[in-house]
């Protein structure tokens, strides 16, 4: 079969991979400019549900599927996320990023901002570098300052957090090489154990891109706008040219990927989930998410979403371009991208 | 904390710091205490308009002649902070055109200049307009920095030995004795004659003092669009209603205002039906703003004293108790120095105003203009005067907020000379954080950078960072449907990256001034 994926992000690019992988030809279609440009580059698979902090993403998404019938992880259950995930790690090992990390298990990691957070999946001196590893030991902060990057920031805040989160209890972090553990930016050579940046997912999803172009995928740049519809089927995707096949996969991202325009589905104009009434939180930032954020591309167990009150099923809808779920409060993104991407490639 | 001066400024808004300046020149010890940062209130919530008079000509004809002279005066005496852009009335309808006879005869009988153009003329100066214009007049416009003017204000008083203490909320006014809380502490100053120059809050200062005042606050909501769609002031040809004014405003389109009544004086929040308004009689006007975002929308209070459409002020003597109430940002000098007249007269003083005649801020921008080459004219268009002050900080380049152009040096340069306690604060004075992202590439950054100079520590730049992305999201939310892009990458980046949702219980509560 002739698989066409529109969106470079992480999500396209592990539906590409998949769709490969079972032996299909597979056109990736990407502006090249996606939400991973922004990204840490980790695998959250599920940091807090229910107001509480998760310990065990697998255990956490059983939580979650209870009452949020709509949530990408609710369609797929825990076994095909797992699956979904260990493909990723197959992946990015073959594609010289190795990642660590079980999907039994979060693990805490530093930001730049001087913060911590819940991940689950990471490049291995990320992994390494993880605050668990912290205690009562000697916590070193290095690297050279960039935008938004001070080793002695991110030391100093630290200091000041950790005691008030209890995840782990350093004897001290302090800026600079050394200590028994020494963080250091992934981009400046951190590999021992690294602080990831913003930015970071660039990278490996580049490296999955050259990737599955070296397994024969044909990884071209253009920007879907629209596609053609016949008999309640996809026959091509449209950018500045048309891109036919068998089955497809839309995962252009939500409104900072390009694949949301307002209250819209930007390419087709695809079903959404049901709008709440309110749309944003009266303060930013808030632990339970502005409602718009699960606002997204309604779809079936199958991932096949809604057009004009009919199922089309030669498509499919992967990553942020999904309703239902908030990446951004949940700590979710890469793991739902993951797993609704590996969901969408599986075209046999 | 016991000590005194002659006069006591309440209201750190463009005329409280006009009035610190005026009697500061006259010899006068002045002590002047705003709530919380300067210009916070309705001065910075304007929309920066030095009015030529013609919006007033027909409806409030001394209003209309107070800011003509007021114009021409501003021009003189603050140059680098006035940009005379020149402005425009457009007139689009068969009722526009019938109101153009009579706007002409009131501006001329007002002292307004005022001179009918061609509409091709018109379209010339302003392609973006409706095509559809049908009569065009030029008057005398200004756009200023509202933020800027208060604070080179501020600067010009003391430098002439004025103090000025911003977060310092009065509390009590007895006799001689006022009574203020800051930083937590309850202080107090003896003056001679208290100057009630709060605005909008006017009345609620009076009755510290245990008197009456009445001021009422109409609610003007303004839309920020992404770029500059005009090069002058566009004004809707007609008797002033709502959403007449389009102007150019740094990176920036604004579009105001909105007209009603209001009873808060703190919790107000913009309506939708507002914002709608708003962006139908913008795009109107110049419906290129159909396909430009809009960043966000801010509202302020205008303080109003007498009846139906006038916006003159009146100077209210009370024993020792001055209060200046009413008037526009474009008057806000002649305010001053009426009620520094009559401060003066309760003191004593016999010193004369001078400001209708003195610059604000001399310039001396020489030796600054040759360390920064071509970037000069950037910073001047910016801080105007005021920017010799930056020159110690000028070797520090690097870019802080990539939408603004503001750097590093800027950032120190507002922090530690222009009366800054805060990022928000700092904002204010170099518009960091005041482009399309909201502060979202900066406000890390310029947290960091106070932190590595020392100014605050790791924990307070934390806070610094959380109170300002809920300072930005607060004119976000009014837009936010319009600008789903930008309020997701918010949450992308400091929720979903840097996990603030969650950590941010661990920093409230702190107490961070620089």
């Amino acid at each position: 079969m002739k698989v066409v994926v529109a969106g470079s992000g992480i999500a396209g690019v592990v539906a590409a991979l998949r769709a490969r992988a079972l032996g299909n030809e597979v056109v990736l279609v990407g502006s090249g400019r996606s939400a991973s440009s922004r990204s840490l580059g980790v695998v959250d698979v599920l940091g807090y549900v229910k107001g509480g902090e998760v310990g065990n993403p697998e255990e956490g998404i059983r939580v979650l599927s209870e009452d949020c019938e709509e949530h990408p992880y609710a369609l797929l259950g825990v076994e095909m996320v797992r699956q979904a995930l260990e493909f990723f790690k197959e992946a990015v090992a073959a594609a010289g990023v190795p990642f660590m990390g079980r999907t039994t298990e979060n693990i805490h990691i530093a930001t730049q901002f001087g913060t911590v957070k819940p991940t689950c999946l990471a490049p291995e001196g990320v992994y390494a570098g993880r605050v668990e590893r912290w205690h009562r030991r000697a916590v070193g902060i290095a690297g050279e300052e960039e935008r938004n990057f001070s080793p002695r920031f991110v030391a100093e805040s630290l200091s000041w957090l950790l005691p008030k989160l209890g995840v782990a209890l350093p004897e001290r972090i302090e800026a600079g090489d050394e200590g028994d553990i020494v963080l250091r930016p992934m981009r400046q050579g951190g590999t021992e154990a690294a602080l990831p940046l913003l930015g970071d997912g660039e990278f490996v999803v580049k490296r999955l891109l050259e990737h599955a172009a070296a397994l024969g995928v044909s990884v071209v740049e253009d920007r879907i706008r629209g596609a053609r519809i016949e008999d309640g089927e996809v026959r091509a995707f449209v950018g500045t040219q048309s891109y036919t096949g068998d089955a497809f996969v839309l995962a252009t991202g939500d409104w900072t990927g390009g694949g949301m325009h307002a209250f819209r589905e930007a390419v087709l104009g695809l079903e959404l989930v049901e709008r709440s009434a309110e749309h944003f939180k009266k303060l930013p930032l808030p632990e339970e998410g502005h409602p718009y954020s699960r606002l997204g591309v309604r779809t079936d167990g199958g991932l096949n979403p809604f057009y004009r009150g009919k199922k089309i099923s030669n498509l499919r809808v992967a990553g942020a371009l999904l309703g239902g779920y908030d990446y951004c409060t949940e700590k979710s993104g890469w793991g739902v991208a993951i797993a609704t991407g590996y969901v969408a490639g599986g075209v046999r | 904390m016991g000590s005194r001066c002659e006069v006591c400024v309440v209201g750190g808004g463009i005329t409280g710091a006009g009035i610190a300046r005026d009697l500061a020149l006259r010899g006068v010890e002045v002590v002047l205490l705003e709530k919380g940062d300067l210009a916070v209130g309705s001065t910075g919530r304007s929309h920066g308009l030095v009015h030529s008079g013609a919006r007033y000509a027909v409806t409030d004809p001394e209003t209309a002649r107070q800011c003509a002279s007021e114009n021409r005066i501003l021009r003189k005496i603050a140059p680098g902070f006035i940009h005379a852009t020149g402005g425009l009335f457009a007139g689009f309808g068969e009722e526009d055109l019938s109101y153009l006879g009579e706007f002409l005869k009131a501006c001329s009988s007002a002292g307004v200049e005022a001179r009918e153009i061609s509409p091709e003329e018109a379209l010339q100066q302003e392609p973006q307009l409706n095509p559809g214009l049908l009569a065009a007049v030029e008057v005398e416009d200004a756009v200023a920095d509202p933020f800027l003017l208060t604070v080179a204000n501020a600067f010009a008083a003391h430098r002439e030995g004025a103090q000025i203490e911003t977060y310092a909320r009065v509390v009590e006014v007895e006799g001689d004795r006022v009574s203020y809380l800051q930083n937590g502490k309850r202080c107090s100053i003896k003056a001679e004659v208290v100057v009630n120059a709060s605005g909008v809050w006017a009345g609620e200062v009076a009755k510290l003092a245990g008197r009456e005042v009445e001021v009422r606050a109409y609610r003007g909501t303004i839309l920020v669009y992404r770029g500059r769609a005009v090069r002058r002031v566009v004004n809707h040809l007609r008797r002033p209603s709502q959403g007449d004014i389009i102007l150019p405003h740094a990176s920036t389109t604004l579009v105001g205002t909105s007209f009603a009544p209001e009873t808060r004086l703190e919790k107000f929040s913009i309506t939708r039906r507002e914002v709608e308004l708003l962006k139908k009689q913008g795009e109107a006007k110049v419906p290129s703003l159909k396909r430009r975002s809009i960043i966000r929308a801010y509202a302020g209070l205008r303080p109003v004293v007498g009846g139906g459409e006038k916006r003159g002020f009146t100077i209210l003597e009370d024993g020792n108790f001055i209060t200046v109430a009413g008037g526009k940002f474009t008057t806000y000098r002649l305010m001053a120095e009426r009620a520094s007249d009559a401060a003066c007269r309760l003191l004593g003083v016999r010193a004369n105003c001078v400001t209708a005649r003195e610059e604000i801020v001399e310039e001396n921008t020489g030796e600054l203009r040759s360390v920064l080459g071509n970037v000069f004219d950037r910073v001047y268009a910016r801080y105007g005067p005021l920017a010799s002050g930056l020159l110690p900080y000028a070797s520090k380049a690097k870019t802080t907020c990539l939408c603004e152009g503001v750097t590093e040096g800027e950032v120190l340069f507002a922090a530690m000379e222009l009366f800054c306690r805060n990022i928000r604060d700092i904002r204010r004075r170099t518009r960091l954080g005041m482009g399309y992202c909201q502060g979202r590439r900066c406000t890390l950054e310029a947290a960091m950078t106070l932190f590595l100079e020392g100014l605050i520590t790791a924990p307070e730049a934390q806070m610094q960072v959380v109170n300002s992305l809920r300072e930005r999201w607060k004119g976000m939310l009014p837009v936010a449907e319009a600008n789903l892009k930008e309020a997701k990458l918010m949450e992308a980046t400091y929720a979903c990256a840097g996990n603030y949702d969650r950590i941010k219980r661990h920093i409230s509560g702190l107490v961070s001034f620089l």
